[in-house]
């Protein structure tokens, strides 16, 4: 298989929060990670990405390392990891994706400049490309971190909750052009927790909590019985504290 | 009393022979050369400060700041001791400390600001004894808040080599440094080593900081690299203008320092740092942007358009 995720675990602090991952894709798919709260989702993604530590495990692209393939690898992160008052206009946002290509010492010049205006269109945010980041609704800011995702032209894209907290015309300009990305043969993972959209948005799933419950084709992960294994802990959780269920 | 009377009229006078005085000051540094290499150095620091204060203020490094320029200080005693310039053992001490507080804060449960705290203070306590030890208690009072006009020729130049490095170094990676400090995770995900990139960040921290040891000294360097910064940050939207602006209120506020260390025979470092107060209380409370009176007048527009 194309990309291969062997034998993940992950700890904080001497606790697990992620174990015995494993899990392997073809390309130009767009595949969810799904799960609980506190499931370990981000840490999974982050921990593939070799951003976290990780206790063992490897990861593969193509049977490459992922130090090999960085340079393709898009990043879109969780909202409440940017400081939002951060000097930049949305333009300037963009155009830090076509860094990664252009290496030490180069600037950015008229044709990434040009570039990054077309991506910035794609998303349908032209409109705002000189206002400053945080002047921005949280659907606006997340389509603009796309049209940077874009700027990068990556092969592989890593999305963590993308669609938190954002308006629904603009869940929608990102679904599409993530599918029109898959379309074009990328491969894109997606941190999602809302199960209502799963069938609508997804090729493949991960289902994780903590473990792993299932990597595949939704129509054979996203069964009810496996479904409820993996929320079960949730379930026990607040029987524990008194809810009545 | 009559310490107080003096000091009231000194206030007093300060301003009707503003004018007068910087004729004297200028023509003074077109005559003396020790004034001339004051100059020099402290139009460089504030230039240094301003651009390297940009990345500590927006990377949330204001306390790495003050704990680097008072760790500085045994570097500065043991040069001392030996003979040699204090730049050399200034720099190996501040490096060594950005280095330590690293180590305790990923090895241990220890929260970063707790560990700064522990590692700074037990250096500038070891820096105290060190330099009175070494019996030069006027050295002291120098180091701790600056004075510009005993800035030697080998100084000069070191402060001049050390801001041309800082600079380029800016400029050369003002790509990396601008992606990684706003989203480090993205920056990390393609490949940029933004851990070194920190530690960089650190060293130049603290190579700045040793340049301005004698023009603003160790106790108050964090306010020359915060308050230009927080200044221009107050001002725009565009990580390159606010580097140009930070600069620009550095040089301004060691400037006047010079000036009125020099005309009123006072202490440079504290006039420098009274001076990016005043031009930071100034932008906030008359920033179009951001300032408190722009918002003040916004919202009072909003409720009365409510209101109708």
């Amino acid at each position: 298989m194309a990309i291969e995720v062997k034998d993940i675990h992950v700890s904080y602090s001497g606790k697990q929060v992620v174990k015995d991952i494993n899990f392997s894709f073809e390309t130009g798919k767009l595949i969810g990670i799904i799960g609980p709260n506190g499931a370990g989702k981000s840490t999974l993604m982050k921990a593939v990405l070799g951003l976290i530590p990780k206790d063992h495990g490897s990861v593969s692209f193509y049977g490459k390392p992922i130090s090999e393939v960085r340079k393709n690898i898009a990043y879109l992160p969780q909202r409440s990891a940017i400081d939002w008052d951060f000097p930049i206009l949305v333009r300037d946002v963009v155009l830090t994706g076509t860094y990664p290509k252009l290496g030490l010492f180069k600037r950015p010049r008229k044709k990434e400049k040009q570039f990054a205006t077309k991506c910035l269109e794609k998303v349908g945010m032209e409109d705002f490309s000189n206002n400053q980041i945080g002047e921005l609704s949280g659907g606006q800011q997340q389509r603009v971190f796309l049209a940077r995702a874009l700027a990068q032209e990556a092969d592989y894209f890593f999305l963590d909750e993308p669609f938190v907290g954002i308006d629904v015309a603009s869940e929608r300009v990102i679904i599409d052009i993530l599918k029109n990305l898959r379309d074009e043969g990328k491969t894109i993972f997606v941190v999602h927790h809302d199960l209502s959209k799963v069938e609508a948005y997804f090729d493949d799933i991960i289902l994780i909590n903590k473990e792993l419950y299932g990597a595949g084709p939704v129509k054979h992960v996203y069964q009810p019985e496996t479904m409820n294994k993996c929320y079960q802990m949730d379930v026990q959780f607040m029987q524990g504290l008194g809810v009545g269920v | 009393m009559e310490l107080f009377q003096s000091f009231l009229y000194k206030i007093i006078h300060f301003f009707p022979n503003l004018i007068s005085d910087i004729g004297v000051f200028i023509h003074d540094i077109g005559t003396y050369g020790f004034l001339q290499k004051a100059f020099v150095t402290s139009v460089m620091v504030g230039i240094i400060c301003g651009v390297i204060g940009c990345f500590i203020v927006l990377r949330g490094m204001a306390l790495m700041g003050d704990a680097i320029s008072h760790a500085v200080l045994p570097g500065v005693a043991i040069s001392y001791m030996l003979g040699i310039n204090f730049f050399w053992g200034a720099a190996v001490t501040g490096i060594l400390t950005a280095l330590g507080i690293g180590v305790i804060s990923q090895n241990s449960r220890i929260k970063n600001d707790s560990s700064i705290g522990i590692v700074f203070s037990a250096m500038f306590a070891l820096g105290i004894i060190l330099i009175t030890a070494a019996q030069s208690a006027t050295d002291l009072t120098q180091i701790l808040f600056g004075n510009v006009l005993s800035v030697r020729t080998s100084d000069m130049y070191i402060t001049l080599a050390v801001g041309t490095f800082v600079l380029l170094v800016v400029f050369l990676f003002y790509k990396e440094l601008l992606v990684s400090s706003f989203d480090e995770t993205m920056a990390a995900a393609y490949g940029l080593k933004v851990r070194f990139i920190h530690y960089s960040i650190m060293v130049l921290l603290t190579l700045v900081t040793v340049a301005s040891l004698q023009t603003v000294g160790v106790i108050l360097v964090v306010a020359m690299l915060i308050t230009p910064a927080s200044t221009a940050y107050l001002l725009t939207n565009r990580l390159s203008i606010m580097i140009l602006l930070s600069a620009f209120f550095g040089v301004f506020a060691s400037i006047v320092g010079l000036f009125v260390s020099f005309v009123h025979n006072l202490p440079s470092g504290p006039i420098i740092v009274l001076a990016t107060t005043v031009i930071f209380a100034i932008v906030f409370v008359f920033s179009p942007k951001h300032g408190v009176l722009w918002k003040a007048l916004q919202s009072n527009k909003q409720r009365s358009s409510v209101g109708n």
